[in-house]
């Protein structure tokens, strides 16, 4: 069965009124996408801030429901799902947030906030977390240390430890190496490519950057404006990019 | 012309930036890259004279032939602006957010170039034209909050321009923007320092960024300027371990595809950038380098055409 399939998503926002006896106006942050994810490979979207990349990953972790169109995880619709049932399917698909630091709390170490996704659905398990930490080179002790006691890489790596401690078939990295150091980030790409390999994770990559995600990803779909304008493999787009938005992207990567 | 030598500016017990010696004539454009931590912005900082209070700066730095180490602010203002300028990264803090554009712009017209206002006026227009601006008479009535950031870095850089500086030191100013956007202000800075003649400091870690827009490049690491060189000669034949390093690890397809469908991993530089008290004493990159030797933490290396390092010193 499709790990992840998105069946012609739409999510609109209703704009702040700008006069009182008008309508507000809407914008259509994604305007019916529709991908597939299969286990075990990496779906990269690329576009610029406001193409509503973002706001797709979020529908996917099924943090917003959308407008129109579903968003089927193992067969299942999110959107029609109980919040029982979705409880219980969460573990399954987990999310890497952008900026470690804002996302771990900085009053608990970090082995409680590895533990957390496994606290929702109640199972801590102490040798899950100690298992996570080394799955992303970190040691099993670093669990009682706090957030700010660690570099920005190795704050991804608890952040990463956090996202694999359930298990998940998937994984959403929105930004996930974006606000790292060159050096660190490759360090990162590496681990996420290992993690894949040896767990068979689906991630569903989310950035600006084309040059990361037409190197780590299988198949590649370019947004603006909340439309998919172009999907393919990888390989494909970066040697022959169908359109000229997509070879600005290029450029601006230093790619051509 | 700006001439440093022996550039150093200490915090506590560490040094931000370490003996740099770097000559700016008109119109040179210069990109200064390294990771975060590496001194960069301190550097840039240094030449503008706005390094924070903490910090200690040595060495010389001479502006037009005046020595501007040790100068006090007074000094420092009166050549502030005229003579060098510098844009930043987040044009929303940089801009006074309770004014509109067009008066931010005009002040330091007035102030400093002692325009009038109807002269201060027609000057920030015409510069709202020189960098790209849009609808100027309409954009010059705007608060910052009403304009995209592209424009705003825009606002920032016709502010920089307005009393003729010589050397523009841009401290990553595309970091903050959408990739599309970036490119265009990289190619504006690039142009006018050409039109301008303007000495062009481009701190930034985007490498494409570098590329587009410079001719020389330094790489810095823990506050020393590990490689120097032709912006084209360094990106394509580093040779500083550092450098090379650092170019190996961005992610390329070619780097990672394989034929088979398969994914090779990326070359990484070990561990990370240390805090400034905890760098070696004699090539900062000690600790990290994959060719280190056993006098490196301790021996510093001398600059051998355009690079640092003990390897290459023993190589010649």
């Amino acid at each position: 069965m499709t790990l992840l399939a998105v069946e012609n998503v739409t999510r609109r926002y209703r704009l702040p009124r700008r006069a009182l006896l008008k309508p507000p106006a809407v914008l259509t942050a994604v305007d019916a996408a529709s991908f597939t994810l299969e286990r075990g490979r990496t779906l990269g979207i690329v576009g610029e801030s406001g193409s509503g990349k973002s706001t797709l990953a979020r529908m996917v972790m099924a943090f917003e429901k959308p407008d129109a169109g579903r968003v089927l995880f193992e067969g299942n619709d999110l959107a029609a799902l109980s919040p029982t049932k979705l409880r219980s399917l969460r573990p399954h698909f987990q999310l890497v947030f952008q900026d470690p630091y804002g996302s771990l709390n900085p009053r608990r170490t970090v082995g409680w906030s590895i533990a957390e996704p496994l606290r929702a659905t109640g199972q801590a398990d102490r040798n899950r977390v100690s298992e996570a930490l080394d799955q992303v080179g970190l040691r099993p002790a670093d669990a009682e240390r706090y957030p700010h006691e660690f570099s920005g890489g190795q704050r991804q790596r608890v952040a990463i430890a956090r996202a694999i401690v359930t298990r998940p078939s998937l994984l959403v990295a929105d930004e996930a190496v974006s606000a790292l150091d060159m050096s660190v980030q490759a360090q990162i790409l590496n681990l996420l490519m290992d993690l894949q390999d040896e767990l068979g994770l689906a991630i569903l990559f989310i950035s600006h950057d084309l040059s990361v995600v037409g190197s780590i990803c299988d198949s590649i779909i370019v947004m603006k404006h909340g439309k998919i304008v172009e999907y393919g493999a990888a390989e494909q787009i970066m040697r022959v990019p169908e359109k000229g938005y997509t070879r600005s992207l290029m450029k601006a990567a230093g790619l051509i | 012309m700006i001439e440093a030598s022996k550039l150093t500016v200490s915090l506590g017990a560490g040094q931000a930036v370490r003996d740099v010696s770097l000559l700016v004539r008109p119109g040179d454009r210069i990109g200064v890259v390294g990771e975060s931590g590496c001194g960069k912005t301190m550097l840039g900082l240094a030449m503008i004279g706005m390094t924070p209070a903490a910090a200690k700066v040595s060495g010389s730095l001479r502006l037009d032939g005046a020595e501007m180490v040790g100068a006090g602010e007074k000094s420092w203002q009166a050549l502030r602006a005229r003579r060098v300028a510098m844009v930043f990264q987040e044009p929303m803090a940089a801009l006074n957010p309770i004014k509109r554009v067009g008066d931010t712009v005009m002040e330091p017209l007035i102030v400093h170039m002692g325009l009038s206002r109807a002269q201060a006026r027609e000057r920030g227009l015409s510069l709202f034209e020189e960098v790209g601006i849009p609808d100027p008479e309409v954009r010059f009535r705007q608060f910052p909050h009403e304009i995209s950031g592209g424009q705003r870095q825009r606002v920032l850089i016709a502010l920089a321009l307005t009393c003729d500086p010589g050397l523009l030191i841009a401290d990553e100013p595309t970091t903050a923007l959408d990739a599309n956007v970036a490119l265009k202000i990289t190619e504006l800075l690039a142009r006018l320092a050409r039109d301008r003649t303007m000495a062009l400091l481009f701190i930034s870690h985007d490498l494409a960024a570098v590329t587009r827009a410079t001719q020389d490049m330094l790489v810095m690491y823990g506050g020393d300027i590990v490689e120097r060189g032709k912006t084209a000669a360094v990106l394509s034949n580093p040779r500083h371990p550092y450098t090379q390093g650092l170019l190996s690890a961005r992610p390329r397809p070619e780097n990672v595809r394989e034929t088979d469908g398969s994914r090779k991993r990326l070359p990484t530089i070990p561990g990370a950038v240390p805090p400034l008290t905890d760098l070696p004493a004699g090539c900062r990159f000690a600790g990290r380098c994959p060719i280190e030797m056993s006098q490196c933490a301790t021996v510093r290396p001398v600059e051998q055409e355009g690079t640092i390092c003990h390897q290459l010193e023993a190589a010649t």
